[in-house]
């Protein structure tokens, strides 16, 4: 090999590396993220069916182990929330699956009716709120397990857990609707408007399944949570707050929390969502990510946001898909998806497709985002 | 040129078969629950399953499909130098 023929071949090679490089993303991905986009019934069977799979095959409320109770407990939490929130969504959708997916949904919302699976609440209260909700006691994390039963209602109305699922709500909204601040305790001495989020979400999922309504109060609660929760200068919400507008505005919980509340204030989430995809969203190669921190904020990982690189969290950059279709930003959800497919590692195996990443949890989460309803 | 078609063959092969067992490794690891094995005892198995597939995945996504393009268009420029060069040094 002459050396102009070894030169040619290197700069071939370099060529072909960088156009590739550009283009991977798009060619690799965004077929099935505009099927994603678009609600393809076979793109959505695919996850579904793992899904479900995965929460019928799961002995008893918990899934994960590790000795760890507030860890274990809160994913399951999120793992049978999630699920019904997916599958539900995707019956949405195309009703002739819902024989397909009840039986899941059943077990999730068992699961959820479950008070073992609070143990780690009940620890912090004395008794978890499925159980019992004193005066002065906030017990903001049941938005999660009372949105996934508002969920399994719409799809299930004859549900068995229609009574708990009433009881909660009634409870949460007393409480939620007459806060001075729009929060409420997650647990004592703890405010995360995240968590406020989903009981608001679940408010509003139960005002849309049973004809309820408290319009007018959630549109007062609405000001007044943007007021203390929503940074003003960056629009991110705060995710965890140490007084009316005190506590460090983050991109996992302004993205869960836009979510969340798609089910009950769209103007709100939507806005949520602009923020995020003006000030928070980051790419690279076409691969796109949200930082965890917004403008001006740093700091470290952790549980609510996993993994941070480059400034971009695994949460942020998750649970950003559920906002941005939500408000039917395709451009940001393909971005994110691109990234969610090669980081995920999205794989078919057993007849369904899933994210070999993604375990129970991810799995479950990620389909709840990625079938996320446009209001 | 028959040696540029055999090379962009064997580069295809290649290609074809780190694809399979990327999507083999995959698949594998999508059916279990990395979570709950890395909570565990299956901490080993999940952390090579990883080291295993984090290099696949890599090469099938991005060092692959310009290897074969790249690889076969160099072979067949240099094939086309050499049939331009071997009638003239006959001639010489």
């Amino acid at each position: 090999m002459t050396l102009s023929s070894r030169i040619r071949r290197l700069a071939l090679g370099a060529l072909a590396l960088l156009v590739h490089c550009t283009v991977a993303s798009r060619v690799l991905a965004d077929g099935a993220g505009r099927r994603w986009f678009d609600g393809d019934l076979r793109t959505q069977v695919a996850l579904a069916d793992d899904v479900a799979r995965r929460v019928l095959a799961n002995d008893g409320p918990v899934y994960y182990h590790t000795g760890i109770e507030r860890f274990d407990g809160q994913s399951a939490v999120a793992i049978d929330q999630m699920a019904l929130l997916g599958l539900g969504q995707v019956v949405t959708a195309h009703p002739e699956l819902r024989e397909r997916y009840l039986v899941a949904m059943r077990a999730a919302g068992d699961h959820l009716a479950d008070p073992h699976q609070l143990r780690y609440a009940a620890r912090r209260y004395g008794e978890s709120g499925l159980v019992r909700m004193d005066p002065g006691e906030g017990h903001a994390y049941l938005g999660y397990a009372a949105l996934g039963l508002g969920m399994l209602r719409r799809i299930d109305p004859d549900t068995p857990h229609a009574a708990l699922h009433d009881r909660i709500v009634a409870g949460l909204a007393a409480r939620m609707l007459h806060s001075d601040d729009g929060l409420l305790d997650t647990y004592p001495g703890e405010r995360w408007p995240p968590d406020v989020a989903a009981v608001a979400g679940a408010i509003g999922l139960h005002d849309a399944v049973t004809g309820t309504d408290r319009g007018d109060a959630l549109d007062r609660w609405a000001a007044r949570f943007e007021r203390c929760a929503v940074d003003p200068r960056t629009g991110f919400l705060r995710q965890r707050l140490h007084g009316c507008g005190q506590g460090v505005p983050r991109g996992s919980g302004t993205a869960v929390g836009a979510y969340f509340l798609s089910f009950v204030r769209p103007a709100l989430a939507a806005s949520l969502e602009r923020s995020l995809a003006e000030r928070g969203a980051r790419s690279f190669l076409g691969f796109g990510g949200l930082r965890e921190y917004a403008p001006g904020h740093a700091g470290w990982g952790d549980t609510n946001s996993g993994p941070v690189l480059a400034g971009v969290s695994v949460g942020a950059t998750g649970f950003g898909l559920g906002a941005a279709r939500a408000a039917g930003d395709r451009a940001l959800f393909l971005r994110l998806h691109r990234t969610t497919r090669l980081f995920g590692v999205s794989m078919p195996h057993d007849g369904v497709r899933s994210f070999a990443a993604g375990g129970a949890l991810g799995n479950a989460l990620l389909l709840a985002m990625l079938t996320a309803e446009t209001p | 040129m028959r040696r540029a078609v055999g090379r962009a063959a064997l580069r295809l092969a290649v290609a074809v078969a780190v694809g399979l067992a990327h999507r083999a490794v995959g698949g594998w690891l999508a059916a279990l629950d990395p979570i709950a094995l890395a909570t565990g005892p299956g901490v080993v198995l999940v952390a090579g399953l990883a080291l295993v597939l984090a290099p696949l995945r890599v090469a099938v996504w991005f060092v692959l499909p310009p290897w074969v393009v790249a690889g076969a268009a160099a072979d067949w420029l240099d094939a086309r130098d050499r049939a331009r060069v071997g009638p003239g040094a006959r001639r010489g």
